[in-house]
């Protein structure tokens, strides 16, 4: 069994890692980066709950029992980020504040409780025979209203995962909707029967954990889909953005260059009135408006090339601008 | 004191010659005018003893430019001032190699009567 869950916590680790690292890349990438954080949590939340597996004593289980709680609460508030980023969608602020409230309500139980909002009255530790003949311990009690509580808030935010797939699914994105929605479930379901199981007093293994590795699996493999058909986006768009560049610099270009190639006549008409002013006096009065006509002119050349000079340059090395 | 002769190197062949007239106006005793790089070659003698040089950046398209014609003249030992004279703007990449050279001076286009005075008024030495 001890060698299942250090899998599954490998697996959630080396998961992590992949999608922190996508999720780090410019610009970040805030859903990898919050499923990166899920599974960072949801190994924590492995190595606790082997820890209590291991433990010889309800004395020995009680801290991690606690520290159980906290990693849970914090795995609520890492998934919720997560949902709001993979739905792509603006979560209503009274249901943020529930939340909110939730998972500071359940890492406050493990200050003030023995062993967290998750144990109830009369803990105690018991053993469940494996198939490989070992044995591993559960800490079971009578479960009250908080320890209700505390399942269903879990058992609400991947409930949360499900529906917010269907809404996916609805809006068009259907293998987004279906992957989330068949992830987030079967965590819903494991929740349920782990709370049946409490309030029955049964003694099977924990079937959310079950639930957990599927999620982080499938998840995984839909995470690293949308980062891919992200990425070819990207491309498209960067593409795009440097054919418009190529076609704004020609534009500069072509319009320096007729400012260009009007200096030379304009140089000419200079000098040919400077000189027929010169030879006729007599008709300097007639010149003048002529003279003045070429050096507005030059002027007007000028104020062209002090505009698009700038663009020349910025669109010739647009990472000045960054 | 009368100033110097004058190289001018366009390819405009009407402005080469009203830029002869007006030059020959302003007092310069002899203009050598030349649309190429070739030109200049061909007319090497009567350039390198020019004490100005007004050269045109731009001199045709696949053509060298007036870049290629300073780099000869210094080579040949051209003693004497050089100027570039352009319509382009000073982003132009020719522009900014012309302006990147030992001593070299950068005018626009269009250069008023006035201007090619100044010029010529720099180079006169002091009495």
């Amino acid at each position: 069994m001890t060698f299942v869950v250090w899998t599954a916590i490998g697996m959630s680790v080396s998961t992590g890692l992949l999608h922190a690292v996508l999720g780090l890349r410019r610009p970040w990438h805030a859903t990898s980066l919050a499923f990166a954080v899920v599974m960072a949590l949801q190994a924590a939340w492995y190595f606790c709950g082997l820890q209590i597996y291991e433990a010889t004593s309800l004395a020995a289980a009680a801290p991690w029992a606690r520290r159980l709680t906290v990693v849970v609460a914090l795995g609520m508030a890492a998934f919720g980020w997560f949902l709001a980023a993979y739905a792509r969608i603006a979560i209503p602020r009274p249901l943020i504040a529930l939340h909110v409230a939730g998972v500071v309500a359940m890492a406050a139980s493990a200050v003030v409780t023995p062993m967290g909002a998750g144990v109830g009255a009369a803990p105690r530790l018991t053993g469940v025979a494996m198939l490989d003949d070992g044995v591993v311990h559960i800490i079971e009690s009578d479960l009250g209203v908080v320890q209700v509580a505390f399942f269903g808030f879990v058992a609400l935010t991947f409930a949360a995962g499900v529906v917010l797939g269907i809404q996916l699914y609805r809006r068009g994105e259907r293998r987004r909707g279906l992957f989330l929605s068949a992830v987030t479930a079967p965590v819903v379901i494991g929740v349920g029967l782990d709370l049946v199981r409490d309030l029955m007093g049964g003694t099977w293994l924990d079937l959310s954990e079950l639930g957990a590795v599927s999620l982080s699996l499938v998840m995984s493999i839909q995470l690293g889909l949308d980062f891919r058909a992200d990425d070819r986006k990207l491309a498209a768009t960067l593409a795009g953005v440097a054919q418009r560049t190529a076609e704004l610099s020609a534009m500069v270009e072509a319009a320096l260059e007729v400012r260009d190639r009007l200096n030379t006549p304009l140089q000419n008409l200079e000098l040919g009135l400077a000189m027929r002013a010169e030879d006729a006096p007599a008709e300097r009065a007639t010149l003048a408006p002529m003279q003045a006509a070429v050096v507005e002119l030059a002027e007007l050349g000028r104020a062209v090339e002090r505009s698009l000079a700038g663009g020349r340059v910025a669109l010739a090395h647009p990472e000045a601008d960054r | 004191m009368a100033p110097g002769a004058v190289l001018f190197v366009d390819d405009d062949a009407d402005l080469r010659e009203l830029m002869r007239e007006v030059l020959l106006r302003l007092g310069v005793p002899e203009v050598t005018g030349a649309s190429s790089l070739g030109e200049v070659q061909a007319r090497r003698d009567e350039a390198l003893a020019c004490d100005l040089a007004m050269l045109d950046i731009n001199l045709g398209r696949d053509q060298p430019t007036g870049v290629n014609v300073y780099d000869w003249l210094r080579r040949e030992g051209f003693a004497g001032r050089i100027v570039f004279l352009t319509g382009h703007a000073a982003s132009d990449p020719r522009v900014r190699e012309a302006a990147a050279l030992d001593g070299a001076r950068i005018m626009s286009k269009p250069l008023t009567v006035a201007e090619l005075g100044r010029l010529l008024e720099e180079g006169r030495p002091a009495t």
